[in-house]
């Protein structure tokens, strides 16, 4: 019974004591502690969308629970399929970023976009002798797969360069091992401008200074072996005659014809 | 081998393209790649991404991209004009059978208070502040909205089943029934509205170059607390601005005719009697023309408070136009009030921690020395026992204890927000229960003292309490005898009579605080008759004074009575018991010699544990 009293009596003395703390604090805001969280709710859920709400919602949102606030409808998949880091996946932007193209006019937006469902190497790789093939590499299990949920760019999985071995067994090529990478940002910092640049140089050995370029895939003599990535027969047609890529070897500024213009 | 057979799996919709009715020109053959964007040459990240699923079900999603932006005639597409709103798409307005445009919108707003041009025609200074179609809009998802009526049958599925009777193409059914429905109504909530405004209106160097002070008042008001508390009517930025029977667009200033801040407009803005928000119905001239922001930058330039240094010269300006003699008088008042509050406060408390202290020291400093007076050890059979509060006294302290606890629990709860559901309509019944508990513990309170001015006048124990409790000469010096005491300057504390000095000063404070809290807590309930600077005073004085109560209760009166002593205050029915000899002696010691001396006083005061103790009526006659 002592006990319990004394029990009672510190939790009525220690709770007495915060709130009296509190209400000193409500007075005198003590510079630099924000309490602000104890009187400031959480956003409430939004309160016009009710019993209709469930009714209609279904049948006239099927694709959108929420609108992005961005003009263009940017979704959370910027978030999920490029920024999120997938483990060992994209070494390259951890330096490079998302949109690592920048300086040719032409080409820069349109390369960046291949970004999300392409590793840099595919393009990037020094292929000299060497005899690669492609496939789609799972983003969350990294391991080679033929199920591809998705759709334009936002894919469950991403094209990878993959070497075949010993009894048909595949490994995905990394041009730059995770480690590799991580020791040198390790050592970066430390390091001089010269020998920067050559720990540099030696961290990109295996990618190719010309890296592949639009005709290599768009093109109808282009040798990239769309089928085996599971597209079919059409979309192998229109991906090797993409009007785009033709554009962007042939023009330096290509004007749209005018004849789609309703005035 | 084995690989391509695999991926040969692939299912071909994962893989396949198509295109979207609303663009003939094929722009998302490339701008529905999520990663398609670049860096400016400035560092600036531009993405250049449209979710065609999304697009479709937008407002927007029958427009063709072309249509906006028109001067993209080349790949790349350097040097495209941002969007202009008033163009004109190819989409038709059905009361005139003619392409549609925003140019209407776009004329009142370059006329609103946040257009780029002065009604000469020239250019506002700093008209890069001012903001664009897209600082304040997006591309909402064409959703269905219900709400303003509930379920009512306007917004319902045989309303559907009606458009469906003659018209055939079920997406544009779908489509124009969610766009009448979310045209309704506000489709934004009010925090959202806010956020909106706040954008800019927090900016207090932009403000600053327009004249404007930062818009951090409205965040001082009631208005917000709903607006934060989710509340669906709450008072936004829009519903004080906005003339009515105009839109968003057409704020104006508040010297214009039309404007709603407009003092001749102000009873009409808070009342809005012919409006679905109606908030302050009954709103007297007074209330409505009264200030309804908290007192900013403005008010403190005008008054001279403010360091006029910082302060942009177009502010400075305005704010010495801005405020009659009247008006700065009520913010030096609001001012000096809070400031005065805050010294009270800490004086107050001040003394009680020192005055805390100092007990704890003595009381320290005594058990150390082993000079605590030596008490008996107690004989059930020998010592008596002296009634501290009778029966009623008892009833109205327990009723007082309750109340308070509940007062203070629900109006901090005003502040202290954390533990409120994220639920809105949970929400609500939540505030509903805190709101209407604390107004009928008020009440409650309100008659408690009333009760104990008739117990105190229609009673001879009452008058006792009367006499006994009326401040002496004799408590001045009971205060400085114990300060020596605690001081180590006296070796005994001065003997006191039925109440000490400390209690006597907690009956009186707490007379003046529930006085001063029913009149501003009853201000507070009745504001909208009201004068609103009374309002404004009334709640400055209630919230301080709730500071200023539960810290006196918590600092001295928890401390003495509770956490500095062995014994536990109250039994289990959370009456006070009465007092042994040994505490008699110790802290009423004058009281108990009186007692002691006289038989009728040994009749009320010495408690006799009889049957019908709790039928007694204070007077402890047998």
């Amino acid at each position: 019974m002592k006990t319990l009293r004394r029990l009672l009596k510190a939790v009525i003395t220690v709770s007495g004591f915060i709130f009296a703390l509190w209400l000193i604090a409500v007075v005198y805001p003590p510079p630099g502690l924000d309490l602000s969280w104890v009187w400031t709710p959480r956003e409430p859920e939004p309160v016009f969308f009710d019993d209709e709400e469930e009714l209609f919602g279904p049948m006239m949102r099927r694709h959108s629970p929420k609108a992005p606030h961005h003009f263009h409808m940017i979704d959370e998949q910027i978030e999920v399929h490029v920024h999120n880091p997938e483990g060992g996946l994209s070494i390259c932007s951890h330096c490079h970023g998302v949109y690592p193209h920048y300086d040719n006019e032409m080409t820069r937006a349109l390369l960046n976009l291949h970004g999300s469902f392409m590793d840099c190497a595919v393009c990037h790789l020094d292929q000299d002798g060497a005899s690669v093939s492609y496939a789609w590499v799972n983003n969350e299990t990294l391991e080679v797969t033929n199920s591809v949920d998705g759709g334009h760019g936002k894919y469950s999985a991403k094209i990878f360069p993959i070497s075949s071995g010993f009894m048909g067994l595949s490994s995905v090529v990394r041009p730059i091992s995770a480690d590799a990478e991580q020791a040198y940002l390790s050592r970066r910092p430390r390091l001089g401008q010269e020998e920067n640049a050559k720990e540099r140089e030696k961290l990109h050995e295996a990618l190719n200074e010309e890296p592949l370029s639009c005709p290599a895939c768009h093109d109808q003599d282009a040798t990239f072996d769309f089928a085996a990535l599971g597209f079919s027969s059409d979309r192998v047609g229109h991906l090797r005659a993409l009007e785009v890529a033709r554009m962007v070897e042939e023009y330096d500024v290509f004007h749209l014809p005018g004849m789609l213009d309703h005035q | 081998m084995l690989l391509c057979a695999m991926l040969t799996m692939v299912p071909a919709s994962a893989l396949a393209q198509d295109s979207l009715p609303s663009d003939p020109e094929n722009c998302l053959l490339c701008h529905r790649y999520p990663t398609i964007g670049r860096f400016m040459e400035d560092g600036t990240l531009r993405v250049y991404y449209v979710n065609d699923r999304m697009w479709l079900e937008s407002v927007h999603g029958e427009v063709e991209c072309s249509n906006c932006h028109e001067d993209v005639d080349r790949i790349p597409h350097t040097g495209a004009e941002p969007v202009d709103c008033s163009t004109t798409c190819h989409i038709t307005e059905p009361s005139e059978d003619d392409y549609f445009s925003h140019g209407n919108m776009v004329e009142k707003y370059s006329q609103s208070v946040h257009g780029k041009l002065q009604p000469n025609g020239e250019e506002k200074p700093h008209a890069e502040d001012l903001p664009r179609c897209l600082d304040c809009h997006d591309n909402k998802v064409l959703a269905v909205s219900g709400g303003l009526w509930g379920t009512h049958s306007a917004l319902s599925e045989e309303t559907l089943v009606r458009c469906k009777g003659c018209h055939t193409d079920a997406q544009w059914i779908e489509r124009m029934y969610a766009h009448m429905t979310m045209r309704f109504r506000r489709h934004r909530d009010p925090a959202e509205v806010v956020r909106t405004c706040t954008g800019c209106h927090e900016d207090s160097d932009k403000m600053q170059r327009h004249g404007v002070e930062s818009v951090d008042t409205f965040k001082e008001t009631y208005h917000w607390k709903l607006v934060q508390l989710g509340e669906k009517d709450a008072p936004d930025c829009i519903s004080c601005h906005v003339p009515t029977g105009y839109n968003a667009h057409e704020i104006r200033p508040a010297g214009d005719p039309i404007s709603p801040l407009n003092k001749v407009n102000r009873v009409e803005t808070c009342s809005n009697p012919y409006g679905a928000q109606s908030c302050h119905t009954n709103a007297s001239e007074k209330f409505a023309t009264g200030r309804v922001h908290a007192y900013g930058d403005k008010a403190a330039i005008a008054a001279g408070v403010a360091d006029a240094g910082d302060i942009d010269p177009l502010l400075l300006e305005r704010a010495r136009g801005s405020y009659d003699e009247g008006e700065l008088s009520r913010y030096r008042f609001i001012v000096m009030l809070k400031y005065l509050y805050k010294l009270l406060i800490g004086a107050i408390v001040g003394t009680m921690v020192l005055y805390n202290t100092l007990e704890l020291y003595r009381a320290r400093k005594t058990a150390k020395e082993g000079d605590v007076p030596a008490r008996p050890a107690k004989s059930e059979g020998s010592s008596k026992l002296f009634v501290r509060l009778n029966p009623r006294e008892n009833g109205q302290h327990i009723a007082l204890l309750l109340l308070f606890m509940l007062l203070a629990v629900t109006g901090f709860m005003a502040y202290a927000t954390a533990g409120l559901s994220e639920q809105a309509a949970v929400r609500n019944i939540q505030l509903f229960i805190r709101s209407w508990t604390h107004r009928l513990a008020g009440i409650g309170l309100i008659l408690l003292a009333v009760n104990h001015l008739y117990y105190v006048a229609s009673t001879s124990a009452g008058r006792r309490l009367f006499v006994d409790m009326l401040p002496r000469l004799v408590d001045v010096s009971e205060l400085a005898g114990t300060v020596l005491y605690y001081a180590g300057l006296r070796s005994q504390q001065p003997p006191s009579d039925r109440f000490n000095f400390r209690q006597k000063t907690v009956y009186y404070a707490l007379w003046i605080g529930t006085t001063l809290l029913t009149l501003s807590g009853v201000a507070l309930w009745t504001g909208q008759y009201l004068d609103k600077f009374v309002v404004d005073v009334a709640l400055v004085v209630h919230s301080m004074e709730a500071v200023l109560a539960c810290l006196i209760l918590m600092v001295r009166h928890l401390w003495d009575v509770y956490v500095r002593r062995e014994e536990i205050p109250l039994t289990w029915t959370l009456r006070v018991p009465p007092a042994d000899e040994e505490q008699m002696k110790e802290e009423f010691a004058l009281h108990y010699d009186k007692v002691m001396a006289d038989p009728d006083l040994q009749s009320i005061y010495v408690w006799e544990p009889s049957e019908d103790e709790e039928d007694s009526d204070g007077e402890g006659a047998p």
